[in-house]
């Protein structure tokens, strides 16, 4: 026999089916877990006492200190001690002192592309390169503009450092044909950038959206000409906007997710040199091309604007 | 009370984002229980979603916004765990057996078998809309900015599954009409 059936009633009894209770398990898990993982501080919020720091942080903040107070020191003894020091005089000079102590920069340098891992992207027409030791979350789809742009987002090609506290991303936005092509002279490109990041900050949600032409700075697509995009610092991270320039191409993002200031990008030198340093190995191709093996004149080459 | 939670829990004090897991674990559980439909995978889902909760905390500038974003970061996490286990083959599970001449809101074996699988078909997106709106009971407005959409395509989301999720109890009710029918 056939009972007749409210749908919506079956369906929300359906969907009332199920656990409403946390385990304590996951429960203890989060509290261990909240245990053993430190809290990112946003640079505003900073303590006075940095209880979260890295070691490579503490030291490079260490050696900032020592050469601040010699440099001061000198300054305040003046130009006979500066110039006894100079001219390894009898007194002995102050900078060996300084010289050995650690610094970024004396242990392996986190920016020296030659030792990172490039990855082609399946889903976008690029590669880039990461440090050997970060993890690498492929685009599992493609990004739309229902997306949100965050460290998480499956649309896009995302980087892990090996603490897990640094992260980057990488992806395209599609344009429309009828958005044509972004070219001209460089002044008049960069405009055009511009204006689509304005409309993409608005649409996206990114924070703030004013000031963005005070804040953007320009950079080249190198390989013919300049073919122009754009480095812009947000309230919590940095983002590079650039397109390969033909009618329609999508507009590729490159984004280091934490401020220019933050502690955990300190050995990188800021974000803002980390994301420059991923720009800097990243090969971009039209959508419909395959990969230029032999690096010919499809792949770009980004680097700032001097 | 809440707000004080988040601004404690946001200055490193982990007995207060302690008492925010007390006071949003069960709803969190519930939520992506029923997105991801696995209850282990929906635990790993809350834990991740927690994590990343405590690890940004700081970065939250408005502690009025902490459910949203939790939220956020939530649906987040369940989208991750489809993602990755995206491949899954179809599970098979023991599922009670509905007496008989139950009453209208009774779901069936039936029911619910035709209503798994058309869940599993629709997109995280779908799933994650459908459920915090019909389980959770959160204004189109407020998923919009969880998910990070325009109303307007929440609303589309919305119509689309709950149209996908109908359509299978009613596909099954036909099915089990003509099977009447011929007996």
């Amino acid at each position: 026999m056939n009972v007749q059936r409210d749908p919506d009633a079956v369906l929300a009894t359906w969907l009332e089916e199920g656990p409403n209770r946390l385990p304590e398990q996951t429960h203890r898990a989060i509290s261990f877990t909240t245990r053993t993982t430190p809290q990112r501080r946003h640079a505003v919020r900073l303590p006075w006492r940095f209880t979260t720091m890295s070691t490579t942080f503490k030291l490079a903040v260490g050696a900032a200190v020592v050469i601040a107070v010699v440099l001061g020191g000198a300054f305040v003894l003046g130009p006979r001690a500066r110039d006894q020091g100079v001219g390894g005089g009898q007194t002995p000079s102050p900078s060996p002192t300084v010289s050995p102590s650690p610094s970024p920069s004396a242990a392996a340098d986190p920016l020296d592309i030659a030792t990172w891992t490039t990855y082609t992207s399946k889903q976008y027409g690029f590669s880039i390169a990461h440090p050997a030791d970060w993890t690498v979350d492929p685009a599992s789809r493609a990004w739309t503009w229902d997306d949100a742009p965050e460290s998480l987002n499956p649309a896009q090609e995302n980087f892990h450092s090996a603490d897990g506290h640094v992260r980057v991303s990488a992806w395209s936005v599609p344009r429309d044909a009828a958005e044509g092509t972004i070219f001209g002279t460089p002044a008049e490109g960069w405009g055009a950038v511009e204006e689509w990041v304005q409309t993409y900050c608005e649409r996206t949600g990114s924070t703030p959206c004013t000031d963005i032409h005070g804040r953007a700075v320009p950079l080249c697509l190198e390989k013919r000409d300049c073919h122009p995009g754009l480095l812009v610092p947000f309230d919590n991270d940095v983002q590079a906007f650039f397109t390969n320039g033909g009618e329609g191409a999508p507009m590729t993002v490159v984004a280091v997710w934490w401020g220019d200031s933050e502690p955990a990008v300190a050995p990188y030198g800021g974000s803002r040199r980390l994301l420059e340093a991923f720009l800097s190995t990243m090969d971009v191709w039209q959508a419909d091309m395959t990969y230029p093996e032999n690096g010919d004149a499809a792949a770009t080459f980004l680097t700032t604007e001097p | 009370m809440r707000t004080r939670m988040v601004e404690r829990a946001r200055e490193g004090d982990e007995i207060a984002f302690s008492d925010l897991v007390d006071l949003d674990g069960d709803r969190c559980y519930a939520i992506a229980y029923r997105i991801l439909r696995d209850a282990e995978r929906a635990q790993d889902a809350v834990q991740q979603a927690f994590l990343i909760a405590w690890r940004e905390l700081p970065r939250l500038r408005d502690p009025e916004r902490f459910g949203p974003w939790l939220h956020r970061l939530l649906v987040n996490a369940c989208h991750e765990e489809l993602r990755r286990h995206r491949r899954w083959s179809t599970r098979i599970k023991a599922l009670p057996v509905d007496g008989p001449g139950g009453p209208d809101t009774t779901v069936s074996v039936d029911d619910r078998d035709a209503l798994d699988r058309a869940f599993a078909r629709l997109t995280p997106d779908h799933r994650s809309v459908f459920v915090l709106h019909h389980h959770a009971g959160l204004p189109l407005a407020e998923i919009a900015d969880i998910v990070g959409v325009p109303v307007g395509t929440v609303k589309s989301r919305l119509h689309y599954a709950t149209r996908t999720l109908r359509a299978a109890i009613i596909a099954d009710s036909q099915v089990d009409s003509t099977e009447a029918r011929l007996a």
